[in-house]
């Protein structure tokens, strides 16, 4: 089996975002998803530029021109989809969290409600 | 400037600072993030919007230019590629914004030449040692040199209008073979000028002071053709790959 590329905690998030919004993930909403998924930490565009850039270079996203809008002056949107590559390494990512979960869940006895009931 | 309508919902940004940061933007990026900045600035409370504005183009720009200097420096991202399955149309789209990239580089590489070449002169009239001025002079004569053969060796030509597919994926290998030795061979008619040029301002300047900071040029310009060296390699990697798509 082909080894998946290692991601950093914020490229998760990007990923993550990307995965939810399905057809509608582009820049803006991109970035409002993060946010939320971040725990409402202030992300800035830039960050999130700068990550789909390095995302698509891995070659775990892809990127597409849409067609212009009205509320965006007439611009197109550059839309990203989750290629193969990138649902494998995400879902990776997301075993290794949560048996990094179920580990400290036994040495520190968490509460099933959640970590901040600890 | 642009025209702000009452209450949570401004109008459209500023015209003239929508300008600048288009222009600063390669064109490839200039659509998808004018639009996003658009957005988010009329999605904002009036009171808001221009100052998040400001400061998102502030940060994205220079964020948008750093991923370009590392995809450039690393020779990954290198752009020209074509997505196989493509319509005629989309294939054109493609090739339009190779042109219009290489076109913007120049543009940039004229804007910096220009500013030096100004301040030179500037300097190589004021000046009232004959030695200042004659070293003025030599410099702009580099700096007009190495425009000119990057005018001559760099610029975009006109993708041809109403061709069949195959002409246009012939175009465009010529123009990534252009532009591969283009890259390939810079060392020698503007980084070796304009090093050498610059390594003896400075000796002449400072004398055995100017000794470390002229290793120092060196060094950046070594870098530089490194940089170009592995950009040549990634271009290299297309022409292969539209050979493969060809056969």
């Amino acid at each position: 089996m082909p080894k998946s590329e290692s991601l950093g905690q914020f490229e998760q998030l990007v990923l993550a975002a990307i995965a939810g919004l399905e057809d509608n993930a582009y820049g803006v909403t991109i970035h409002t998803r993060v946010e939320q998924l971040s725990g409402g930490r202030k992300v800035t565009l830039a960050a999130v530029y700068v990550t789909l850039d390095r995302l698509e270079h891995k070659g775990l996203v892809s990127s597409r021109l849409s067609a212009p809008t009205a509320e965006r002056g007439g611009r197109s949107k550059r839309c990203y989809t989750l290629v193969a590559a990138g649902e494998r390494a995400l879902k990776e990512a997301v075993a290794t969290a949560r048996r990094m979960d179920d580990s400290l869940r036994a040495v520190w006895g968490v509460a099933e409600n959640g970590w901040e009931s600890a | 400037m642009g025209k702000r309508m009452s209450g949570t919902s401004p109008g459209a940004p500023p015209r003239l600072l929508a300008a600048l940061v288009a222009w600063l933007l390669p064109p490839g990026q200039r659509e998808p993030v004018l639009g996003d900045l658009e957005e988010r600035f009329r999605a904002a409370p009036s009171s808001r919007a221009l100052p998040r504005y400001l400061f998102e183009a502030a940060t994205v720009v220079p964020a948008i230019l750093y991923t370009r200097l590392r995809s450039w420096f690393a020779g990954i991202g290198v752009p020209g590629r074509i997505q196989g399955g493509s319509g005629i149309a989309t294939v054109r789209a493609q090739v339009l914004e190779f042109q219009r990239e290489n076109s913007w580089g120049l543009r940039f590489y004229s804007s910096a030449c220009t500013l030096v070449s100004v301040r030179l002169a500037w300097k190589m009239f004021t000046s009232d040692l004959w030695l200042e001025r004659l070293v003025c002079a030599a410099l702009i004569t580099v700096f007009l040199f190495t425009l000119h053969q990057h005018y001559r060796r760099g610029s975009a030509r006109t993708v041809p209008e109403g061709d069949s597919l195959l002409n246009l994926v012939a175009f465009h290998r010529r123009e990534l073979a252009r532009r591969r030795d283009f890259l390939r061979t810079l060392w020698y008619w503007k980084i070796a000028p304009i090093a050498v040029s610059t390594v003896v301002v400075l000796l002449v300047k400072r004398g055995g002071e100017g000794f470390p900071t002229a290793l120092c040029t060196i060094g950046c310009f070594a870098f530089a053709n490194f940089a170009a060296r592995s950009q040549a390699r990634g271009i290299q990697g297309r022409i292969d790959e539209l050979d493969a798509f060809d056969g």
